[in-house]
Formats: structure tokens, sequence, C-alpha cells
């Protein structure tokens, strides 16, 4: 015992560097065992564990392509019947938006964000346990009910009335609707969770015009989320009570609108590709200034780029119901928008380009990627633009273009710049390196098995093939080009699974990372790789974009923080001036409670209206564990 | 006033969005021109909102000036928004589906 122990109130200012980091890891350390990993609020193990559980999604929506690239490779294959095709598909799609896409971009904010603004946790910590124990259940309810032969088997996008009660019998549609609630809640509480970081905890002296790109496009992300999200849960919560108690929100026949649906659900579903795709922006700008060793080209201009974009994404979403019959003149609004969001997207583009050609370009793998993003991204793109006209969006509605077209913009643009991102913080995440040889390797293959597998279906797509078929007769023009994009799509599966080879070999054996191994120049490398449980021994002071260029001895920090509890430094919403300092949540084992619990609500609500009543009690149970008074400074946060 | 260009034209092109979906039925119906005119109207706010953030006194901080700056940039994406907009209101018959 050292004299300091009996010391309350210990500061940071009243210790050495070596027992300060001693101190703090006994405050912020997550306990060992299996109660500490249930209760844990720390940020940065609840990211990691979103980040794999994400790309575990990934990997089974991959196999589940792969069976579909397998049924369509000859004309008239018996290997998957209409039925299982159905929800095949339908589980691709969902499971890749709702469970792959949304959630690992939220899960790689979770893990950065609070270290790129230089804070110890995320803010609602809590709130952040809960948010993925919730997505967990949610994956988990719908994968087994596809294991169990009930998969939805309605679409992604679960037209009514297809899903209605008048056309969807069983319980397929309900668990699509109802595994949208779990996802939706969790989306919800991280991107309330990110708004707060970003405003509230920012490094002293951060001030608006300072803050890391990824940040800015993850605080966009985060509005859109709770602006677009609300929607889609009104219209599955408006479905299953139209199917569980006889409501007729979507029934014409009893005074509903089946347009309805449509309308809800792509008022979220088009803002679901920028909430997809901004963060990408954000994950390429920063690999781009750090791979180019200067900064972004246009800060002004890609921060003006992000917020547009975001507001313009919620007036596009009849673009994706334009042969739903409605008035050309308003149909022509939303092509009008369609157009104006290139500018945005163009101008981010061009500011890249400046970059790369005013800097001086490091080929690594996170770069690569960045390439590969922009070449299939404008291709993308300029498809994009050719379907926000209505008279082609005619033609091809339903067809394999929109299904290239959409796959260039959400692998293309969101994808790469992930697997780039994956390369590229690594080293901060696990505290190794991964193999730049085999990340070549993973980069070409996936590079190539992809533009092979999809920029055909573009020319399947012009030549009429539907999308959502189990199977075509031979005597249709498809059936050479399917096979070719097959093929293909095993070049694709493969560089992905030499991706997750290398990733799972490094993160076991790969060598070790030093703490800024790129030369990087944000927050997040001025710490350890991995980072300690409390971020930063001192708190961080920023006094410009670059903190680790433009102080390339020691950093600025602030201190007179606490030691002996959690705490951390509340600082202004433009300006990042010091405004106080506030306790963070411990960990607790409430926030799974009130998961469980929600769970049993949920899951139960699909089959009786009575569980809303019967299963609020064991939530308001567990509810009030979380919140119950317990007398510390952490729970009183 | 300094913040006008963050907030007017984003809100003149949400209503004109919004606006889209309600004043072509009426249009058809009795034979009126709302569309355009309300187009023509948003437009002119939207532009007047620009302005008064980009003629409004300058800013003290290097921050705040950030923030006006990005403002006047966001604007001008909506003014350009509501531009094809109008144009598109001009161009097609509203009795058409």
């Amino acid at each position: 015992m050292t004299p300091l122990d009996n010391v309350a109130d210990l500061r940071d200012t009243d210790l050495n560097d070596v027992e300060l980091d001693r101190r703090l890891a006994s405050t912020w350390a997550t306990p060992k065992g299996v109660w500490g990993a249930l209760s844990t609020v720390d940020h940065k193990i609840i990211g990691r564990r979103y980040i794999i559980t994400a790309f575990v999604f990934l990997a089974l929506g991959g196999i589940l392509s792969l069976a579909m690239r397998l049924q369509l490779a000859q004309p008239e294959a018996r290997f998957i019947g209409p039925d299982r095709y159905n929800q095949i598909f339908t589980m691709h799609g969902t499971n890749m938006m709702f469970l792959f896409a949304v959630p690992v971009m939220e899960a790689m904010a979770v893990y950065l964000v609070p270290l790129m603004v230089g804070t110890r946790n995320i803010a609602f910590p809590r709130l952040n346990a809960f948010s993925y124990w919730m997505y967990l259940a949610g994956g988990l309810l719908l994968w087994i009910a596809f294991a169990i032969d009930t998969g939805p088997d309605v679409g992604w996008f679960a037209d009514v009335p297809l899903s209605g009660p008048q056309y969807a019998a069983g319980k397929r549609a309900d668990i699509w609707a109802q595994m949208i609630t779990f996802t939706e809640v969790s989306a919800l509480a991280v991107a309330v969770e990110l708004v707060v970081t970003v405003f509230k905890q920012r490094a002293p002296g951060m001030s608006l015009d300072q803050i890391p790109l990824f940040v800015w496009s993850m605080l966009v992300t985060s509005f859109l989320i709770i602006m677009a999200m609300p929607a889609i849960m009104i219209a599955s919560t408006a479905l299953i009570l139209d199917r569980l108690v006889g409501t007729q929100f979507f029934n014409p026949a009893e005074g509903g609108d089946v347009l309805l649906w449509q309308h809800l659900f792509w008022f979220f579903g088009h803002p679901e590709v920028y909430i997809i795709f901004l963060p990408a922006v954000g994950m390429v700008s920063t690999i781009v200034a750090t791979f180019t060793r200067r900064p972004v080209f246009g800060y002004l201009g890609m921060v003006m780029a992000l917020i547009a974009t975001g507001i313009l994404a919620f007036g596009l979403w009849v673009h994706h119901m334009f042969v739903a019959g409605l008035p050309r003149l308003g149909e022509s609004f939303f092509t009008a928008s369609s157009m104006a969001i290139a500018i945005p997207a163009g101008l981010q583009i061009f500011c890249w380009l400046a970059t790369i050609w005013a800097g001086r370009p490091v080929f690594k793998t996170p770069f690569l990627f960045v390439i590969g993003f922009m070449v299939i991204f404008v291709i993308g793109g300029m498809t994009g633009v050719m379907v926000a006209s209505v008279p082609f969006d005619t033609q091809v509605h339903d067809t394999y273009f929109v299904v290239a077209h959409f796959h260039y913009v959400l692998v293309g643009g969101a994808v790469f710049p992930l697997l780039g991102a994956i390369y590229y913080w690594f080293p901060k995440i696990t505290g190794r390196m991964m193999n730049e040889t085999i990340g070549r390797w993973a980069f070409g293959l996936i590079f190539t098995g992809f533009n092979l597998t999809f920029f055909p279906m573009h020319i399947l797509g012009l030549q009429g093939m539907p999308r959502r078929i189990y199977t075509y007769q031979p005597e249709m023009p498809w059936s050479g080009l399917n096979m070719f994009v097959s093929l293909s799509a095993v070049i694709l599966a493969a560089g992905f699974l030499l991706f997750f080879i290398d990733a799972i070999r490094s993160a076991l054996s790969g060598p070790v990372a030093p703490a800024n191994p790129w030369c990087a120049s944000t927050l997040e490398w001025a710490t350890s790789s991995p980072p300690p449980a409390y971020n930063f021994s001192r708190m961080p002071v920023v006094g410009s974009l670059e903190p680790l260029v433009d102080n390339s001895g020691a950093l600025p920090v602030a201190s007179g923080l606490f030691v002996d509890r959690r705490e951390l430094v509340v600082t202004s919403v433009v300006g990042a001036l010091p405004e106080a300092r506030e306790s963070s949540p411990g960990d607790s084992i409430w926030p799974l409670w009130s998961a469980l619990a929600t769970t049993v609500l949920l899951i139960w609500s699909i089959f009786t209206p009575w569980a809303v009543v019967w299963g609020s009690v064991p939530l308001a149970i567990a509810l009030t564990g979380w919140f119950w008074p317990k007398g510390t400074k952490e729970d009183d946060a | 006033m300094r913040y006008g260009g963050l907030s007017v034209p984003p809100l003149a092109w949400a209503v004109g969005t919004q606006l889209g979906q309600i004043t072509p039925y009426i249009d058809c119906r009795q034979q009126m021109v709302w569309t355009p005119a309300f187009c023509s109207a948003l437009l002119l706010i939207s532009v007047a909102g620009t302005a008064a953030s980009r003629l409004a006194p300058t800013p003290v901080g290097p921050t705040e000036r950030f923030v006006v700056d990005a403002a006047v940039l966001i604007a001008s994406a909506f003014v350009f928004a509501l531009v094809l907009q109008g144009a598109a209101s001009m161009l097609l018959d509203p009795c058409q589906h």
C-alpha cells in the first residue's frame, strides 16, 4: 500500500505517470470472468463485439448469396426450390442491411469516436451495452427462424399486401417485422450516444472546425438514424397490428392504404443508404489523409457535403416508387433531388482526388481499398443518375440492372471503405498488424471478383432478367452470363475468405503494432495499441485538425480529474471549452437483464397482443433495477 | 440571420418536396398553376436566406466563420435542388401519371 492509497478524492495532478496508469486501470478496467464480460460498459469491448458479430452476419449473408448464385448458374436448376429461394433472398437482403451494414458502421463508431474525440468512454455507456444485446437478440431471432424454415419470405422491404395477413400466412412476415424493432432500437440507442459524445465529450479545444471527418460523418449519420428509423418502426409495428389484431392500416378495402407502406418504408429506406455510405465517407477521408501524408483537401467542402447529403437523403424516397402510379410532376421533384445529391457526392470525390494529387500517396492495403471504392462507387453513382430518370427507371425497375446498381453503391460505397478501415484500424483495435501481402491479394480478389460478378448484371437487367426469380427457362438469353456471374462470385468469395483468414490469424499471432504504425494525425493514435480501459492517461487538449502532426512532441493535456472514480470532461458544443467534470456510469448487469426482458416481450408479442401487457412486468422490474439509485457517483451520472 | 443559410433553404426544399406530392392533384383538377407558383416562392425565400447568411456581419472567431461558410455552401446545394424542381414544375403536365 502506498501513502496515497488512503487519500480520498485523489486527482491526476497528484500522481506520476506510472501510479496514474495503475489507478486509472483499477478504476476503469472490466473485471475478468463471465460476469465482468456480461456487465461491461467499456465502449471498446462492446465495439469489438459489435464488429465481430456484424462480420459473422456478413459471412452468413455471403453464404446465402453463394447459394443463390449456385441456383441461378444454370436454367431450371433444382438446387433450391421457390419457397426456400424466397426465404434466402429475403434473408440475404435483410441480414446485410439490418444486421451487417448499419450495425457495423455504428460499431466502428462505438469503438473509434470516443478515442478520436479524446474522451474516456462513450456517453450513456449502459445504453450502449443494452443496444448490443438487443442487436444480438434480433440477429438470433432472424437466423433461428430461418433455420427452422420460418425465415421471412417477403423481400427485404416486405411490401404490402404481399406481407399482409391476406397473402403471408404463418409467422414469417412477423419475424421480419419484429426483427426490425430489435435492430432499430439498437441503432437508435447508439445514434443518441454518438450525438451526445460528439457534442459534449470532445477534448478541450476540439472546436467544430477541428473535428476529424470520420467523427463528422458519424454525427450526421446519427441524426439520419434518429430521424429515419422511427418511420420503419412505425411501419413494421402497424404491419404486426394488421396481422395480429386486425387493424387495417394497409388494407384499402377497409380504408387503409397500400402505398402508405411504401412511403413509410422508403422514407426510412433511402436515408438508410446514406446511413451506410456517410460513415464510409469518413473512413475514406481518414485513410486518404493518412496515406497521402497531408490533410484532406477542402475540409469545409467535405463537411458541407456530409450535411447536405444527410438532409437531401430525406427527399429521395419516391424514386423507389416511380412505378407506383404517382403523378409524374410529383415524381420529378424526387428526380430533381436525386440529381442534386450528385453535387455533394461529386464534391467529395474531387476533394479526395485533389488530396491524392497534391499528396505523397503510399499504396498500402487500406489505401488500395479506397482506390477500389472510388472506381466502383463512381460507376454506381452514374447508374444511380440513370435510374433517377423516371423513363429509364420504368424500364429497368425490378430487373438485375437495379441489383447491379445497388450492389455497386452499397458494396463499393460501404464495404470497400469498411475493409480498408479494418486494415487501417486493426492495429489500434487488436494491437497487432494485418499481413500486407495477404491484404493485397484479398483486395485484388475482391475487386476483380466484385466487378466480374456485378457488372454483367447490368446487361442481364437490360436483357430483361427480373430480380427475385428462383429459376429461368433455357430459351431466355441469360444462361451464359448467369454462369459467368456465378463463377465470378467464387473469386469474390475467395477474396473475403482470405480477408477473414488474415484477420483471425493476425489477431492471434500478427506482429505487435506500435501506438501509431501509420504515422496518422488523429487522437486515437495518441494512445497505446490496443488502448487501455481508460483510453488516455491524461485528457488531451486539441489545437488543430491534426493534433499529432502539429504537436510532434508531447500532446498538451488537461488535468484535475479524479482517478478513484470514472470521470470525464464535458465541453461546450461549438468551441469545446471545458464546462464540467462528469461521472461516467460503471459496469452493470441491468442492461443485459433489460434486453432479455425486452426480447421476451417483443418475441411473445408476435403471438399475442397480451404479451405487451404481461411482458412489460419483467421489463419494468429490469428497468427499475437499472435506474435504482445505488449511491455511487457513477450511478448518479 | 447568420445561420439563415443552414436552416432556410433546407426547410424550403423540405416544404417544396412535400407540396410536390399534393399540389399536382389540385393543379390537375382545377387547371391551376400552384406548383410552379410555390416553387418560385420557395426558391426566392431560399436565395434570400442564403444571401442573409452571406451578408450578415462578419463572425469574430474561426469556428463561427466555419459554421457560416458551411451554411452558405449547404444552402447553395438546396437552391440548386429547388431550381431543378421549379424547372420540372414548368415542364411537366400535372395530370400525367
